[in-house]
């Protein structure tokens, strides 16, 4: 039996939401592809210059939802020159010019100038939905554009920006910049929507504010209280931003939320407020407590312990980034229904956590630091038989009483305790082959493992070797591998390793590993998948950029600094391929055609483009 | 005929009380048939394409949309049984179990889905959403088009293409396009 007539093929294309079966459905033949281009509503761009906007609207006509990412991950750690660009203007001129039916724009490390908002705001009649990720340029003037642009009523207007569905983000920035890449951007955001939305509901009545005088990095604003009489208000989230607020706005606002979910408290809200908001809203799902200082005989903890166990639907904690010793037990009661624990950025002390996650046994994600210490990682092996996603950062606040981080045991323990892990970021002193080879006959199921050992050229410290066996063990039982950061001494093996058995893999970093253009070759002739390869601080050099230039084509980005690789060689590479955009970045250098071939490019970046060279690069970025 | 036992009650009545007029008795009487008659109309033989004759339900009835616009706008004869070319006896009893768990079991509904998916091989499956479609049977082609998403998640162009047992005729150019839309905003 052949296929299926187009009317079922598109009813399935209906229920297909994943862009990456879409994709693969595309190339199936040509007329899955006519018809699932025609079916596409909500399309995803890895990065903004890989394709003109013309050609996305032309090839996906019935577009509502767009998201688009400008800069690299990685650019979060100053390894991109400022003004480099990832400018959203000509994607919203382009999309309101051939009247698109714009509903929802995502945009992650893009550059959102309050021209942008004024002309968004004036060019979709059902837009809904705007969330903005660590992007950069705009003001309180660009959203005041958009109120005063807008036609539709107040009580509207708060519609179109309901909180579950706005999230503005402001500039990212690193807890560590040491460590800095191992921190994904679900770590790197710093809330700065209440205060925004504050004059976006604001102006519609007052047109005298002056909106330039309004700082955006400051919550002194009543904003809590500005919104309407009854909500819609499904997530709150103010975790990250600095300042008190006013409780009293809270208190309210949460008593007419009848719909609120997700409420993550800043570190000002004391323990107090926290009860009177539980006893408010025990419908709650996710909970960011701020504040948890109190005396735990006061009548207020009481009341505290009381109201908590009647929140039976809270799955998910975050916060508590202040803790009174021997507070804790109020939370007890809870901790048996969580599925998510945050506590990346809690100060509690290794004991009491140690104690806490004794009652936490159906966890199925856990973010913590280093103080937990070994110990602490065997009690969760031994409790959360669930999890599957496991997070230790470095700690910020070191108490003297704590351990001093977390090493190869403690993630022994876990993959001995927890089979059905499959996502790792391990921050630790040190790493051994054998606990690596353990580790990956423990738990064969990981799609993301990111080790990061402090010192990144530190051998295995029992038998002083390379950690190439165990990096090797890891892909070779690891089918399902798709991001992989490598850490510790590495020498061409473990890339020979990771080429013969990295079948999946799509994200691999490296630093400071390798010792030959050869180890560079073995990724890129042998991981098929790959779309995303980071280098820094490697030996490798013109031969192996030049290898397999056609490779490129076939993925996202290259990025590769503090290598070997010359001016020349890069030339060479963009000669070749005008499919790619070769960019250089010399510090503030800027473009100098007279400069010898022969210089090493200090940062190198490379990405596949079917819009040709961009034009918008600033001097001290040369486009080759 | 089948009396049913609607049609027996209204009988009952008719004749019980003594001074019932004769015209009010032939009344009821027709009623009564008219009752037995629409129950008789509502209740609808198929025959499928391998000859088998099913008789079936109206409440199952309502949900084949074909049939029953063949039944209103074509005045079919539904005296004999309508002929379903493309639809066996197998895929048939297999859609009135579908539709008869979906209307009645409300409880365990998603236990005898994850049943009914598993008792289906590959090929079975496209000749059931076929089926479902050719009829017109809105929940069933809905449950089976999700099906077969989970099917070819995450798999190759080349899977699919093995799975749907399609030809290649794409070429190198097009899929050109493809890397641009790799990816999701949730990742780094």
């Amino acid at each position: 039996m052949n296929c299926f007539p187009d009317e079922v093929m598109e009813h399935i294309f209906d229920y297909v939401t994943s862009q990456r079966d879409r994709n693969a459905m595309s190339l199936v033949c040509k007329n899955w592809h006519r018809l699932e281009r025609c079916n596409r509503k909500s399309v995803f761009i890895g990065n903004c210059y890989s394709i003109s906007p013309e050609r996305v609207i032309e090839r996906f006509p019935e577009l509502k939802s767009l998201a688009l990412k400008g800069k690299p991950h990685f650019a979060y750690f100053n390894l991109f020159p400022p003004g480099w660009g990832g400018f959203v203007y000509p994607w919203i001129e382009a999309l309101a010019k051939t009247k698109v039916d714009l509903e929802e724009l995502r945009l992650k490390r893009m550059v959102v100038t309050d021209e942008c908002l004024e002309l968004l705001s004036r060019s979709f009649m059902n837009f809904k939905c705007l969330v903005l990720v660590a992007c950069e340029g705009f003001t309180t003037i660009g959203l005041a554009a958009i109120a005063a642009n807008c036609s539709l009523p107040y009580s509207f207007l708060c519609e179109i920006f309901p909180l579950n569905t706005m999230d503005l983000h402001g500039m990212a920035y690193s807890r560590d910049d040491q460590c800095s890449e191992i921190y994904s951007s679900d770590m790197v955001c710093i809330g700065l929507w209440p205060l925004l939305l504050n004059s976006l509901i604001k102006c519609r009545f007052l047109n005298e504010l002056d909106l330039q005088e309004k700082e955006v990095d400051g919550p002194k604003g009543q904003w809590l209280s500005c919104f309407p009489d009854s909500t819609s208000l499904v997530s709150l989230n103010f975790a990250c931003l600095q300042g008190e607020i006013n409780l009293g706005a809270l208190e309210s606002l949460v008593a007419r939320s009848p719909n609120l979910k997700s409420l993550r408290l800043n570190c000002t809200v004391p323990l107090s407020a926290l009860q009177r908001i539980l006893r408010l809203a025990p419908q709650l799902v996710d909970l960011g407590i701020g504040s948890f200082i109190h005396d735990p005989n006061s009548e207020t903890y009481t009341k505290l312990k009381n109201t908590i166990i009647k929140c039976k639907s809270i799955t998910s904690l975050s916060g508590f980034f202040e803790v009174a010793p021997h507070s804790l037990s109020a939370i007890y009661p809870i901790c048996m229904n969580l599925t998510a624990l945050d506590l990346s950025y809690a100060r509690i002390q290794s004991r009491a956590l140690i104690k806490l996650l004794r009652y936490c046994g159906k966890l199925q994600r856990l973010w913590i630091t280093d103080c937990i210490g070994d110990t602490g990682l065997g009690v969760v092996a031994s409790t959360c038989k669930d999890l599957q996603e496991l997070r230790v950062f470095r700690s910020a606040f070191i108490d003297r009483n704590d351990p001093l981080g977390v090493s190869e045991k403690g993630l022994v323990e876990i993959s001995m305790g927890c089979p059905k892990l499959h996502s790792l970021l391990y921050f630790c002193q040190r790493m051994t082959n054998a606990a690596l080879i353990t580790v990956a006959k423990n738990c064969p199921n990981f799609i993301r493992f990111r080790l990061w050992i402090f010192d990144p050229v530190k051998p295995d410290p029992d038998t002083m070797q390379p950690l190439d066996e165990g990096f090797g063990a890891i892909v070779q039982s690891c089918r399902q591998l798709r991001g992989l950061s490598l850490s510790g001494r590495l020498t061409d093996r473990v890339f020979l390793y990771i080429g013969v058995y990295a079948e999946q893999l799509e994200m691999l970093s490296i630093a400071c590993a390798g010792e030959s253009d050869k180890a560079m070759l073995y990724v890129l002739n042998g991981c098929k998948k790959l779309r995303k390869l980071k280098i820094r601080n490697s030996p490798f050099g013109d031969m192996a950029l030049l290898m397999d230039i056609e490779k490129y084509e076939t993925m996202r980005s290259l990025w590769m600094s503090s290598c070997n690789v010359t001016i020349g060689a890069c030339k060479a590479l963009a000669e070749k391929m005008p499919r790619l955009n070769v960019e250089i970045f010399n510090e503030n250098e800027k473009v100098d055609c007279s400069v010898d071939d022969g210089k090493k490019v200090k940062k190198l970046y490379v990405y596949r483009t079917l819009a040709g060279r961009r034009k918008d690069a600033p001097e001290h970025v040369w486009s080759l | 005929m089948v009396i049913t036992a609607k049609g027996k009650e209204i009988l009952e009545i008719a004749e019980e009380p003594e001074y019932v007029m004769l015209a009010k008795v032939e009344d009821l009487k027709m009623d009564m048939l008219r009752i037995v008659e629409e129950e008789e109309i509502k209740k609808i033989r198929l025959k499928t394409s391998d000859e088998a004759t099913f008789e079936v339900e109206p409440s199952i009835l309502k949900e084949m949309k074909r049939v029953q616009s063949l039944i209103n706008t074509e005045a079919i004869d539904t005296s004999v049984a309508i002929p379903l070319p493309n639809i066996t006896s197998r895929n048939l009893s297999r859609i009135i179990d579908f539709c008869w768990e979906h209307q009645y079991n409300t409880e365990n509904l998603e236990e005898f889905k994850g049943r009914f998916l598993k008792s289906l091989n590959h090929q079975e499956l496209k000749e059931l959403l076929l089926a479902a479609n050719y009829l017109n049977i809105k929940t069933l082609f809905d449950f089976l088009c999700n099906s077969f998403t989970d099917l070819i998640q995450n798999e190759s162009p080349e899977f699919i293409r093995d799975f749907f047992n399609i030809l290649n005729d794409t070429n190198s150019v097009k899929s050109m396009h493809a890397p641009a839309f790799q990816g999701s905003i949730d990742d780094d």
